[in-house]
């Protein structure tokens, strides 16, 4: 109770701030929040924690059955803030994101993650670009791919003004080939006896979501042992796949959202407007969350650089990154909910077939491009690694 | 000067000047904004409302409080302030999950086996 009201205040006088009216925007807040509250209850039960079916995407799926079969009054679409919902989980997302993890990471896991990250955007975004999309769907498509899917997905939309169709198909072809490879690349690192710290960085590298990834990581380290004939610890798959997924990839979130942010101003927009843009309006069009993710970002590298990894593990990740992380959850539900609700699935279909191929394509290099770097390049470093 | 603006008294064509000029600003801003499509656009879907396509005066430091991109950062950043302040007092309010409904950890510790 004590949570509705202090999301309903801040959120109401925050909306009122705007320019939205609190008369219309708290009955339909807190039929988002009801929802809401649902999708938790759901996201805990053991069949959904199984498939990984988090509050937000199974928030996705129940905002679009309501709005495609059921439909709703128009008077409630006050509350489904999409944008400023994401930004807000955006900012979030920042602080559960030191720099400082960049130095425990080492320089190994930040390369492959780098070499990765450039090179599967690079392939999505121009495969996009060939086959006639949009390039806003494929800087969005792009980032999905290349970093944490679907925040960078999110990320991205709002940092290049996508149309607001675009973030749900990025996220819906993320979660598709996520779940694929969950079983998939345990069950091949397995086929060829890898290492278990090899096939962590194999999954971290090549995986979409954060959750997914996890999963996989897990399974393939419980198989490591003699019965199996998998050298390595299970926690060596775990730390093999967070150095690379969560801490060297993830990471590119914010490069990749500031980087395409102002070519979007500078370069697009220009072009779009057909004339130029002066200096005040990259300023003025630029998205200011892209500041507050790494202004955030640097708060807790500030908070965090006194600690050990150790104690950030014990102390800091509980005690600080796990709340910040459970109100970003929210954040991100409350803005997946009203992309279903808002979101109408003629509309989806019209995208057609191309973004399909162009993220196929990407998904087969970064499997690839993944397995030269965990096993042929870094195999003997990854063999060895721990957190 | 034309003929017209000649039988004018001065003030009365510097207004008509300076509505010409702020008929080009209003213009060149509409040409400018066209072509995003804003209610059709994740980034300024919701701003649409407020003073972004209505007026053409340059934003200034009301932005900081009208717009949602800086609202988002306030709320982001007055969190992390006030999680910190929670963490430093040794407060175990947050690790007991009320204030965010459930402790969601990124490395949580279920091991699936399915082997």
């Amino acid at each position: 109770m004590v949570q509705f009201i202090v999301f309903l205040g801040v959120l109401t006088f925050a909306a009122a701030s705007i320019g939205q009216k609190p008369k219309a925007f708290i009955p339909s807040f807190l039929f988002v929040y009801v929802l809401s509250l649902i999708l938790f209850a759901a996201g805990n039960w053991d069949q959904a924690n199984r498939y990984n079916l988090e509050p937000p995407l199974l928030g996705l799926v129940l905002g679009l059955v309501i709005s495609n079969l059921i439909g709703l009054p128009k008077w409630l679409d006050a509350g489904f803030r999409v944008e400023f919902y994401i930004k807000v989980g955006i900012v979030l997302l920042g602080a559960t994101l030191p720099f400082t993890l960049i130095i425990w990471a080492g320089p190994v896991a930040i390369i492959q993650a780098s070499i990765v990250s450039i090179v599967t955007f690079s392939v999505i975004f121009f495969v996009s670009r060939r086959l006639g999309l949009d390039r806003r769907l494929a800087a969005v498509l792009g980032a999905g791919g290349a970093v944490c899917g679907v925040s960078a997905a999110i990320a991205v939309a709002g940092a290049v003004r996508a149309k607001k169709e675009y973030a749900p198909i990025a996220i819906s072809l993320v979660v598709l080939w996520a779940i694929v490879l969950i079983f998939v690349l345990p069950l091949v690192s397995r086929a060829m006896h890898l290492p278990a710290g090899v096939g962590g960085a194999w999954i971290g590298t090549s995986e979409f979501a954060d959750a997914a990834g996890l999963a996989a990581a897990q399974t393939y380290g419980n198989l490591a042992g003699p019965e199996t004939g998998i050298p390595g610890t299970p926690d060596q798959a775990l730390a093999a796949y967070t150095l690379i997924k969560v801490i060297g990839r993830d990471m590119w979130i914010g490069i990749w959202s500031l980087v395409l942010a102002l070519i979007a101003v500078t370069k697009w927009e220009k072009q779009e407007a057909g004339g130029r843009v002066q200096v005040s309006q990259i300023w003025w069009r630029f998205p200011k969350f892209i500041i507050g993710f790494l202004i955030a970002s640097l708060l807790t590298t500030l908070i965090v650089h006194a600690y050990t990894l150790g104690d950030y593990n014990k102390l800091v990740k509980p005690g600080l990154i796990a709340p910040i992380t459970a109100l970003r959850t929210w954040a991100f539900t409350f803005s997946f909910l009203s992309i279903g609700l808002t979101t109408r699935v003629k509309d989806f279909v019209s995208a057609g077939s191309k973004p399909f191929l162009a993220f196929a394509v990407g998904a087969i290099v970064s499997i690839v491009l993944g397995f030269i770097l965990s096993v042929l390049v870094f195999g003997p470093y990854w063999a060895s690694t721990d957190l | 000067m034309s003929a017209s603006q000649a039988r004018r008294a001065p003030w009365v064509v510097h207004l008509a000047e300076e509505e010409a000029r702020q008929r080009s600003i209003k213009l060149a801003k509409f040409r400018l904004d066209t072509p995003l499509k804003p209610t059709n656009h994740v980034g300024i879907v919701s701003e649409v409302t407020t003073e972004d396509t209505v007026s053409p005066s340059a934003p200034g430091w009301k932005e900081l409080w009208s717009k949602e991109d800086w609202w988002a950062v306030w709320l982001g950043l007055g969190t992390v302030i006030i999680a910190y302040a929670f963490f430093k007092g040794g407060s175990t309010y947050f690790l007991a999950g009320r204030c965010s409904g459930e402790v969601v950890n990124a490395f949580p510790t279920r091991r699936p086996t399915l082997r």
